[in-house]
């Protein structure tokens, strides 16, 4: 643990709030205090000084922290440590961290140490430009007093490096060489209007850092300096001489004027490149770090033979838990688990922090073969070790998945995209969980991609279509209920699963298009049916993307109205997994459409994150218990003895339940003795085209299964 | 004991870092090593019999990079102010730096470091500059991290002007 937590109390006195970590023990190994209470002043001088600080931003925060600056302390083996101290207010209390940036410093120390560098070499730069320009301007101002021609002096300065330009005190042009032309777009060498203003526009442009330009040339002293300056339609930086020619009578007779263009010394990339190399919540490199050494390594690995493993780590469901904390208590939760990861690996392996929830590894070895189950799942297990945060106690996971150089990608951006797609598919596996890349995910990659571009036109091309499929009432119910489902007739693959494609178009915005298209055909069906005197209830599957849509309840009301469905003839069922990334918000958005008249259900009730909890708070009319549970019914008990308590809660709660999957007479006559409402599978109805649905309708009139 | 707090000010790779470490450890480095935010270092000294240590705070040089944190200065005894005598414009850093210092927290002793007086032949200072801060009571010292020349002194000459 990279990070000591320290509540200050009046005094000040600061208490420990989790455990010492190592290296503060190593610079400082005298026994606690009683209560935990710790000296940090006395031990650090530094911090005796941030405190003051400290108080003032406690007393009024208006900032979310505030940062000491990075101080280096020695611990009692001469160990340099890197340590930096934030100030928080975290509930009402006075909250002091202090982070060992130390196994991160060398990377940080290297980006600051090539900066300045890189600044040192461009000051010489300068100042031997600087020494240039005054001989230069030196041997001019020479010949002019020696009344050399105008000509013989351009001659010699024609083809010089440095840009030069004699004028007048008024700015009138006597010469120029080719290298003023270089810089700025003027013509010719007498005087024209644009060379007569280059004098003024110098000092113009100059005054703004240098006020004082007038007033030394005027005097006729020499000025030097450097600015920005506009050369046509560009900027450029200008080192720039002025010197005076006098005559007998100390009068100025000409300027002399020597510019260097040296905009490439000062570049801001430096600048960009420091304040953008670390993250802040993790204090790991970010992505643009990872990306250039990650480049670097594939380079050296190329080079050397070496094996380069990338493991791209991923939280699960890290919106969800980042949304029921508060910001920073995530910030804290993300900072925790960077230090965990960072202690699980090797000095030499390098860790950054991509954005969001998603972490890169990077380990280098010149073994031919590396076992990387173990390395695998030491990380997924310390990000499982629980956490409290925020009171909670938080539990997190992660997906990683894994690429290697040379095997699965041969440069950074390869190799990057495999270990996005291991990880991809190790959640779709059921997350918590790591996959190694191999050629078979590539070609699931291309399929979902085939299938992407193929469902876009499917809609447009007529290849959608609905099929229903009856719940049968175990009790007395005149009306037919029937569940609208997908399928899609691809031209030349044949039917695709809704399994493949659903959630394929549930990443985009697809889902949308095709669900609206749904609901609309879902009902205006029912009306056909009722128009025929088929009395049913239709339901439609509701995706978590439709639900979100601002939207959605209007769309509701108006396809009811287009159709001239009754409200009370449309059920939408949603998923406890669409409900849970925004409870409140959707539990409004079923409220408004319960109010319209439409019945909810709670689809693949038991298969989430089934908290009864919740049941209680939503909208719901209807509960459809995972078919899991139905198809291990009779021979599991457990299985029967939820089954049997969900339909006994869902009763209490004025719920109907439905249960779907149903294949067996055994599951039918079990669900039949516990109550359940309505059955729903093969064993009665396969999903039928809408032809068939007249004939289930009368076969129903006279069934009973009660009897 | 009496502990005194120094800083040590000046714009990047003037070697300050380098002065403390020769004061401190009586080493030296060709090698430039950047230094990030600051770096603690503590010296016991005897002057007049008084036994002293100095906590001294090499800070960060100066550049377009780094920001100017008053919050250093809190408590501080004394500073020195080092300029890199083959660059001119360390010694613009060190006026500049000496203005705010000034700002901050008053009239301190002070002392400013021409350091790398061993490289005579690539001295760049304006001199008519040295002259104008003698004439505004600055004491100058000509030190060599790399010889060694006057660094001792140096944070003697400081030291006593904080205790007179």
């Amino acid at each position: 643990m990279g990070m000591l937590v320290l509540e200050c109390k009046p005094g000040p006195v600061f208490t420990a709030l989790n455990r010492i970590p190592d290296w503060f023990l190593q610079i400082h190994s005298a026994p606690l205090g009683a209560d935990s209470v710790l000296d940090v002043a006395a031990i650090f001088p530094f911090i005796a000084h941030f405190i003051e600080d400290a108080e003032v931003f406690w007393r009024n925060p208006v900032e979310a922290r505030l940062g000491s600056g990075i101080w280096t302390e020695l611990d009692e083996q001469g160990n340099q440590h890197q340590l930096e101290a934030y100030a928080l207010q975290y509930q009402n209390s006075r909250i002091l961290l202090l982070v060992d940036l130390t196994a991160s410093f060398d990377a940080r120390h290297h980006v600051y140490q090539r900066a300045r560098e890189i600044a040192l070499a461009q000051e010489r730069l300068v100042m031997s430009l600087q020494r240039q320009q005054r001989k230069l301007q030196l041997q001019i101002q020479g010949l002019l007093a020696r009344d050399e021609s105008l000509h013989a002096i351009a001659e010699r300065v024609r083809q010089h490096a440095s840009a030069v330009m004699v004028c007048r005190p008024d700015g009138s042009v006597e010469l120029l060489n080719q290298a003023l032309m270089d810089i700025y777009p003027v013509s010719g060498n007498n005087g024209t209007r644009a060379e007569h203003s280059l004098l003024k526009q110098w000092v113009n442009e100059a005054e703004a850092l240098y006020p004082e330009i007038h007033r030394v040339i005027e005097t006729g002293a020499s000025w030097e300096g450097e600015f920005e300056s506009s050369a046509g339609s560009d900027k450029k930086w200008v080192r720039l001489l002025i010197g005076p020619v006098l005559d007998q009578e100390q009068r100025v007779t000409h300027l002399v004027c020597v510019a260097n263009d040296i905009s490439g010394l000062r570049e801001p990339a430096i600048e960009l490149e420091r304040v953008t190399d670390y993250d802040f919540t993790t204090q790991l490199p970010n992505r643009r770090h990872f990306w250039r050494v990650l480049t670097r390594a594939i380079d050296e690995c190329r080079a050397s033979g070496e094996k380069l493993v990338l493991l791209y780590l991923d939280v699960d469901h890290f919106k969800r838990i980042n949304d029921s904390l508060d910001h920073q208590a995530g910030d804290l939760l993300l900072g925790t688990l960077s230090s965990r990861l960072r202690s699980n690996i090797k000095k030499t392996d390098f860790i950054a922090h991509l954005g969001g929830d998603e972490f890169a590894l990077m380990l280098r070895t010149s073994q031919r073969t590396l076992d990387l189950l173990p390395v695998a799942e030491r990380l997924l297990k310390v990000v499982r070790q629980p956490l409290v945060v925020d009171g909670h106690n938080v539990s997190i996971t992660a997906s990683l998945g894994i690429a290697c150089f040379p095997e699965h990608g041969n440069d950074a951006v390869g190799l990057m995209k495999r270990a996005d797609l291991a990880m991809y598919h190790a959640k779709q596996r059921g997350r918590d969980q790591h996959l190694m890349f191999s050629r078979s995910l590539d070609e699931a990659f291309f399929n979902r991609t085939v299938i992407q571009k193929d469902l876009g036109n499917a809609l447009s091309g007529g290849e959608l279509r609905l099929v229903y499929q009856p719940q049968i009432c175990l009790g007395a119910n005149s009306f037919l209920r029937l569940e609208a489902l997908l399928r899609w007739h691809h031209p030349v693959r044949g039917l695709i699963s809704p399994a493949v494609f659903v959630p394929v178009a549930e990443e985009s915005d697809l889902i949308n298009q095709i669900g609206n298209w749904v609901l609309e055909e879902a009902c205006r069906q029912a009306r056909q049916f009722m128009d025929r005197n088929i009395q049913v209830v239709m339901s439609v599957n509701v995706s978590a993307r439709q639900l979100r849509a601002g939207d959605f309840v209007q769309r509701v009301q108006q396809v009811l109205a287009d159709t001239g469905l009754d409200p009370s003839q449309l059920e939408l069922e949603v998923t406890e997994t669409t409900l849970l990334d925004n409870m409140e918000t959707r539990a409004e958005s079923l409220q408004q459409l319960q109010e319209l008249g439409v019945s909810i259900a709670l689809d693949d009730f038991g298969s989430g994150f089934s908290s009864l909890n919740y049941l209680k708070n939503l909208p719901v009319d209807r509960l459809k218990i995972d078919q899991v549970f139905i198809q291990e019914i009779p021979h599991d008990e457990e299985s029967k003895t939820i089954t049997a308590s969900v339909v006994k809660l869902a009763h209490e709660l004025h719920m109907t339940v439905v249960a779907e999957g149903v294949e067996t007479w055994d599951q039918l006559r079990f669900l039949q003795g516990i109550g359940c409402d309505y059955v729903q599978g093969f064993l009665l109805f396969r999903p039928l085209p809408p032809e068939e649905i007249g004939a289930v309708f009368a076969s129903l009139a006279s069934l009973r299964f009660d009897s | 004991m009496v502990v005194k707090k120094i800083c040590m000010m000046g714009a990047f790779a003037v070697g300050k870092t380098s002065l403390v470490r020769r004061f401190v450890h009586s080493i030296f480095s060709e090698s430039y090593q950047t230094t990030i935010g600051v770096m603690i270092s503590k010296k016991k000294l005897t002057l007049a019999e008084q036994e002293f240590e100095l906590i001294i705070w090499d800070l960060e040089g100066r550049d377009e990079f780094t920001d100017f944190r008053s919050s250093y200065l809190r408590g501080v005894s004394g500073v020195i102010f080092v300029v890199d005598v083959t660059r001119p414009h360390t010694l613009t850093v060190v006026r500049q730096l000496r203005e705010e210092v000034r700002n901050h927290i008053g009239e301190i002793p002070a002392l400013i470091l021409l350091n790398k007086a061993d490289l005579a032949d690539q001295w760049r200072l304006d001199a008519a500059t040295l002259e104008l801060l003698e004439d505004e009571g600055c004491t100058l010292l000509h030190t060599s991290a790399k010889t060694g020349a006057n660094v001792e002194e140096g944070f003697l000459a400081l030291l006593r002007s904080m205790t007179a």
